[in-house]
């Protein structure tokens, strides 16, 4: 495997929390569950997944994964619940296409924002 | 004006350790520097955090600076020499960086540096990536290291620690390797000191 077998995608969208839990909650149940759909979709290698939330008066949370076992590294914040949020995120992983990955990450906002 | 490439694989802790890293020359050393932080996502997530912390950051991101972003790397560097003039640029590279053609670019188009220091970062979380060496160019990011950091060193036992730090004296019998913990800041002062001894700072 090499440098080019990684595919990039990036998204900056802005976001209405489902549930009432508190936004970081929101955003380790999302991060999990696209980590997931990734793995069942074929992705071998989580390189980077990362990015921000901002909810316009807070600090940004930022938010990191590195494998597809692994926990969401959360850094910042607390954001406001209740809130729309900013969304910013890049990931960047290996074994699935670019559409693939769009895909699986569409869906996975759809079930938490 | 001097640079220091930070390279190492995605999610290895580049960010956390160089923000730790700028933290202590510039506090205790008055380092007078530019991060220049190129990612190869078309948003810029770790230029924003590091902006957060008050450091002053030029992006290079959509692209890797070792191939598609290089021409922009020789005009960036060109930018920050003639507008700031610091002592040093501290650029993070991305983490599908192929370091060797960086250095290429840099000596090819942009000769002015009075020094180019390599600090490459390995990440014990994800030892099986230099221990059973499935991707090259992260085998070669340690290669062309001046120092190999050992990376979260809290996430593993000693057996592991020195089984990887055996291995990066195995990739690169050259460089000095130090284990740190950036997320909490273990040894990071070790690394300071080697970028001190390697760069005489002003005050």
């Amino acid at each position: 495997m090499d440098a080019d077998d990684f595919i990039t995608l990036s998204i900056r969208r802005e976001v209405m929390p489902i549930a009432a839990s508190p936004p970081q909650d929101v955003l380790r149940r999302f991060i999990s569950g696209y980590v997931e759909t990734l793995g069942e979709k074929g992705c071998t290698v989580i390189g980077h997944i990362k990015g921000m939330v901002e909810d316009g008066e807070s600090p940004p949370l930022f938010f990191s994964v590195t494998s597809l076992a692994g926990e969401t590294q959360l850094k910042g914040g607390p954001l406001k619940s209740g809130t729309r949020l900013a969304l910013s995120m890049t990931v960047i992983v290996a074994g699935i296409t670019a559409d693939e990955a769009n895909v699986a990450l569409e869906s996975t906002l759809a079930e938490h924002f | 004006m001097k640079l220091i490439i930070v390279s190492g694989f995605l999610g290895s802790g580049k960010t956390t350790f160089l923000l730790g890293l700028v933290k202590r020359l510039v506090s205790e050393d008055g380092l007078d520097f530019v991060i220049l932080e190129n990612e190869v996502g078309e948003i810029s997530i770790d230029g924003a955090y590091l902006e957060m912390q008050g450091l002053q950051v030029k992006e290079l991101f959509s692209g890797c600076v070792c191939c598609q972003l290089a021409g922009d790397l020789v005009v960036t560097m060109r930018d920050i020499k003639n507008t700031l003039d610091p002592h040093c640029v501290f650029l993070e590279a991305s983490g599908l960086a192929r370091v060797e053609s960086i250095l290429d670019t840099l000596d090819k188009y942009y000769r002015e540096l009075e020094g180019t220091l390599v600090v490459s970062l390995a990440d014990l979380e994800r030892s099986e990536l230099y221990l059973e060496g499935p991707m090259p160019f992260v085998i070669n990011q340690l290669k062309r290291a001046d120092i190999a950091v050992l990376n979260k060193t809290d996430s593993g036992g000693s057996e592991l620690i020195e089984a990887l730090e055996k291995r990066l004296q195995e990739i690169n019998p050259r460089a000095e390797v130090v284990r740190i913990s950036a997320l909490n800041g273990t040894n990071v002062d070790l690394v300071a000191e080697r970028v001190r001894a390697w760069m005489p700072t002003t005050s």
